[in-house]
């Protein structure tokens, strides 16, 4: 016997049992400290404003005086209550919070940075260089890779829709490597970029974005300058809102997801507008949920999963608000852009045994992680279903289940251009061969990923 | 008037400090009262702290230190409900109480240690499960028993002496 034996003796407590002991902490609230100092302070205060107003009547002066005395107290006690701010902590200060434990771990997310007002920004704007330059990049166009044969230049113009930035990165940076150069692609709605990939005058060559071609958008590019236009199925983004196995998955709708996180929601009593969301459990935002304390550890808003989950899942539930309509537009994009930064939402550690334990100890806390994630955990967790649809390759597939969407990539069949974004989508197809999902996107089948390089290539060189 | 949590105890992360202590509380009593129900001391333990954590002042002691006297007023709590309910005899036979259900644990080390520590005076039963079942340091120790930190080093190493002799006669016994 020694230390080591000795300390090899202890055991790990069941995760069961420290969570259901947490579980009983989180619901015990951080009571408020009565300061000693303070009480006894106020107590001698008290007491010698008793004791002078008592020598006031003894000595007759009370009468004469009484308005004076009261006047200079209610003033005294006018200032200090309109003069001292509430204090850190204190229940006014907390808006009738409880205690956050996310505070110190997870700051509340930044609100984003240059980078995303201009993402965020409707119409078509460029893409900031940190946000899509592939590594060692520093010049306003990707370089071409070292030692590798210059290609001739390829001046394609390359639109992206936001969200999107993370495929096409994979994309450029495996058409850099093989030698060719690209300028910075744009950024913009879908409507704009698709409307501007057969304009007059060539905006843009290709474009990726997040839904499907609509029919009038298709004639649109049967143009003497358009010349139709290709599309490509690129593959799909998902995100999932996942706790550990041990408590279950807890089935959700984007409208309760929006309620929950949304910093400021359309108000029952005054739907056109918008309050300030104080919703701390489950069974406030829609009575068939738990009555479980609100927590979601997620992307950093700011990051491109963040973006993601914006658009994914807040979009889609704040536009199922039923009183959606009856806002004005400006409330309307604040309400569905906006999440909590009070404690309900924070960011996720990135390391993933951090997150996967603080999920097995908390019985209420969720998360929302990329797909690909979730892939890897085994079955350390389970996903909720969202309106009710699973997340699994098919529905993601098929752009049902609704934290996921389809990625496509539109390129415009003009013969003079054709040829360069036949080069790029060489390079680009290759980026996307995998088989297993990474990160939040997850590639197409391989069938039919063979399927599309072939048509697609053919329909190009034709 | 005077009611405030102030602005340092409500930046103090308490799921970190619950994850990193809740281990340590349940092997401190798993130590210390080897046999007894060790959750529901813990959960005790937390629940008293929980309650009165807003009490609790960082400039006084450490969050480790404050924690372990909640749970060692808890384990003595315990020991004396049982002494008032067991002959004094039977107080330190507890531990090593034989049923059915502990025979697969009795043969464990652990309960073998705490047949062992069963006869030790309290202090340095306390002092073995504060350190190797709570894993404190012992200058925290010393704190919380309010001894020198030498003086506990030094106890503590006579006392596993004494459990590591005690220990092998036992197995030379089993061997013969």
């Amino acid at each position: 016997m020694n230390d080591d034996f000795l300390h090899r003796l202890r055991v790990r407590p069941a995760p069961q049992f420290l969570a259901r002991l947490k579980s009983k902490l989180d619901r015990e609230p951080l009571r408020p400290r009565v300061s000693v100092v303070s009480t006894v302070l106020a107590a001698v205060l008290a007491g010698a404003s008793a004791w002078a107003l008592a020598s006031f009547a003894l000595r007759g002066e009370f009468a004469g005086l009484h308005w004076s005395v009261w006047g200079i107290h209610a003033a005294g006690s006018e200032y200090v209550a309109k003069s001292a701010p509430p204090r850190a902590g204190s229940p006014d200060s907390r808006q009738g919070w409880g205690p956050n434990p996310w505070a110190a771990a997870n700051r509340p997310a930044q609100e984003p940075s240059h980078k995303n007002t201009a993402i965020a920004t409707p119409g078509v704007v460029p893409i900031p260089q940190s946000t899509t330059a592939a590594p060692g990049a520093t010049t306003a166009q990707y370089s071409g890779g070292v030692g590798l044969v210059q290609a001739p230049p390829v001046r394609l113009r390359m639109g992206v829709a936001p969200g999107a930035e993370l495929l096409v990165r994979r994309m450029v940076e495996r058409f850099v490597r093989g030698g060719n150069t690209l300028p910075e692609p744009t950024v913009g709605t879908t409507e704009r970029l698709l409307a501007s990939l057969c304009a007059a005058g060539r905006p843009l060559d290709f474009v990726v974005v997040p839904r499907r071609m609509t029919a009038a958008e298709s004639a649109g590019c049967n143009t003497p300058w358009g010349g139709g236009a290709v599309e490509v199925k690129l593959g799909s983004e998902a995100l999932v809102i996942v706790r550990s196995r041990l408590y279950g998955a807890l089935p959700l709708s984007t409208l309760d997801i929006y309620r929950a996180l949304g910093k400021t929601i359309p108000g029952p009593g005054n739907p056109g507008a918008l309050m300030l969301n104080r919703y701390t459990t489950w069974n406030e935002v829609d009575r068939a949920l738990p009555p479980d304390r609100i927590q979601v550890l997620g992307p950093a808003f700011d990051s491109a999963q963040g973006q993601l989950f914006r658009r994914f899942v807040m979009q889609r539930g704040c536009e199922s608000v039923p009183s959606f309509d009856a806002l004005q537009s400006a409330d309307q994009e604040v309400a569905c852009r906006d999440v909590r930064t009070d404690g309900a939402y924070a960011s996720a550690p990135e390391q993933y045994p951090a997150l996967l334990q603080k999920l097995q100890m908390l019985p209420t806390l969720l998360a929302i992680v990329p797909y690909g994630t979730l892939q890897l955990t085994g079955d350390a967790l389970i996903a909720s279903p969202i309106d009710g649809i699973e997340p699994t390759p098919a529905t993601i597939a098929s752009g049902a289940y609704p934290g996921s969407r389809i990625v496509y990539l539109y390129a415009n069949r003009n013969p003079r251009v054709s040829p360069a974004v036949l080069r790029f989508l060489k390079y680009g197809l290759d980026a996307l061969d995998m088989d297993a999902p990474s990160g939040a996107f997850v590639p197409v089948p391989r069938a039919e990923r063979d399927q599309i390089r072939t048509s697609t290539l053919s329909t190009l060189t034709q | 008037m005077g009611a405030a949590v102030t602005q340092e105890e409500s930046e103090l992360d308490w799921d970190a400090l619950y994850a990193d202590q809740a281990p340590r509380v349940y092997n401190y009593f798993r130590f210390r009262l080897a046999g007894a129900d060790v959750e529901d001391l813990t959960s005790r333990t937390f629940e008293k702290a929980w309650r009165s954590r807003a009490r609790y002042r960082r400039d006084l002691a450490g969050f480790s230190t404050w924690l372990f006297k909640i749970a060692h007023n808890v384990a003595l709590d315990h020991l004396q409900r049982l002494r008032s309910h067991l002959p004094i005899d039977a107080a330190a036979e507890v531990a090593t109480e034989r049923t059915p259900e502990r025979d697969a644990e009795r043969d464990s080390d652990l309960a073998h240690l705490a047949h062992l520590t069963a006869s030790l005076p309290d202090r340095e039963r306390e002092l073995i499960a504060l350190k190797y079942g709570a894993e404190l340091n012992n200058r925290m120790i010393a704190r919380l028993i309010g001894l020198s930190e030498s003086n506990v080093g030094t106890i503590l190493h006579r006392t596993v002496q004494s459990l590591r002799a005690r220990w092998q006669a036992d197995e030379a016994r089993s061997h013969e």
